[in-house]
């Protein structure tokens, strides 16, 4: 091996170090873990946007379309939520959108979007709420009874005007005859 | 004979003391666990409500006996009982009564709570017109002011029902009568602040 090709054995040799770099490795780096993200939180964002981009769209497809002189029919708006609902998915690949699992669980969403569209922002918001908390309104009638027949006997005593009820308790009279007596007795036991 | 029946004075007296001590024991056990119900209540119903934003007004609320009803406030003679639902002397030992067939208080209606006098409501009787009056329920919490005092007769209908909330405190009169008391003391109050629960 001559001097002059020396800097060609040099650039060989970087070149297979970079490489072999690529191929090889002395630590393995582990992939980078998923950051947690609270997916009820995650569902609930996606939906809300969900809803927020099918109205903008709908909206943006209702004003085109008339402009351009084409009605819309009614059921049209669902399916352009389906294809927002779609789009709002954009993270998966192909062949998870074609997955009939999450098939079903677009066809679930969009018939909520869709219920809770025909509603109105109150309903939304409140839709939201029970979807994304999974809980239902505090139960007032939890320990309350309904009515009852005697309830409603109460109510009725009640509205034909009812007198206070007896609070006097006989406990002060019982002390009272009791320290007397005691008293009493223990008087006769002396004399 | 004097010393048999000295005996027997004192063994009967000390019954009906023991009866008396054992009812207030009772009693006072019982205000104990109606505080502990309720603050437990008041907790799970805190977490209920912070976990949704939508809560449930009821518009008219009974109870079964014996459920808690609320809390009862009056700040100016330190009164701080929890209610029961009824006014029989089950109900009455462990804390004001609410009326049944009376709203709930806070709710549209006359809401009426009963006490006896010698024992939660011994200071009603220093109650007068101005003073504030609290009331906590499941869904409501509302600041009432005493705009009426009066006394009536035992048999005198004095309880009725009314279209806008109002709340009716009732005791025996006079406080400190000995025996069944003759008349009743009636304390009205109107709302003055009604902010739903938080």
């Amino acid at each position: 091996m001559s001097l002059k090709h020396i800097p060609l054995l040099v650039c060989a040799l970087a070149a297979l170090t970079a490489a072999a770099g690529a191929q090889f490795t002395a630590a393995v780096i582990p992939p980078a873990a998923k950051a947690k993200v609270d997916t009820t939180e995650k569902k609930d964002s996606v939906r809300r946007a969900t809803v927020a981009l099918a109205a903008r769209v709908t909206d943006m497809r209702k004003w085109v379309d008339s402009a351009a002189g084409v009605s819309i029919p009614g059921g049209d708006s669902t399916s352009l939520a389906s294809n927002t609902t779609d789009t709002a998915g954009a993270g998966r690949t192909a062949s998870q959108v074609r997955d009939s699992a999450s098939r079903n669980r677009d066809s679930t969403v969009l018939s909520r979007n869709s219920r809770i569209r025909t509603d109105s922002a109150t309903s939304i918001s409140t839709a939201e709420v029970h979807d994304s908390t999974g809980l239902k309104a505090p139960d007032s009638t939890a320990a309350p009874v309904s009515s009852s027949s005697r309830s409603r006997a109460d109510t009725r005593r009640f509205a034909a005007g009812a007198t206070a009820p007896a609070t006097a308790g006989i406990l002060p009279f019982l002390a009272i005859t009791g320290v007397t007596i005691l008293i009493a007795g223990l008087a006769l036991r002396r004399t | 004979m004097r010393r048999t029946l000295g005996t027997a004075l004192i063994a009967v007296g000390a019954l009906l003391l023991l009866y008396v001590g054992y009812r207030y024991t009772a009693g006072a056990y019982e205000r104990d666990a109606a505080r502990t119900a309720w603050a437990a209540l008041e907790a799970r119903n805190a977490v209920a409500t912070a976990s949704s934003s939508v809560a449930a007004a009821p518009t008219h609320t009974t109870y079964a006996t014996g459920a808690l009803v609320g809390r009862l406030l009056i700040p100016a003679v330190q009164l701080d009982e929890v209610i029961a639902e009824g006014v029989d002397d089950d109900e009455l030992d462990a804390g004001p009564g609410h009326l049944p067939g009376s709203v709930s208080p806070g709710e549209p209606g006359n809401a009426v709570i009963s006490a006896h006098r010698d024992r939660h409501f011994h200071s009603l009787g220093r109650v007068v017109i101005g003073d504030t009056v609290i009331t906590v329920t499941r869904t409501l919490r509302t600041v009432w002011v005493v705009t009426g005092r009066r006394i009536v007769g035992r048999y005198q209908p004095s309880l009725y029902p009314s279209k806008e909330p109002e709340l009716t405190l009732t005791t025996c009169w006079p406080i400190r009568y000995v025996g069944p008391a003759p008349d009743r003391l009636i304390l009205t109050a109107k709302p003055i602040l009604q902010p739903p629960r938080a």
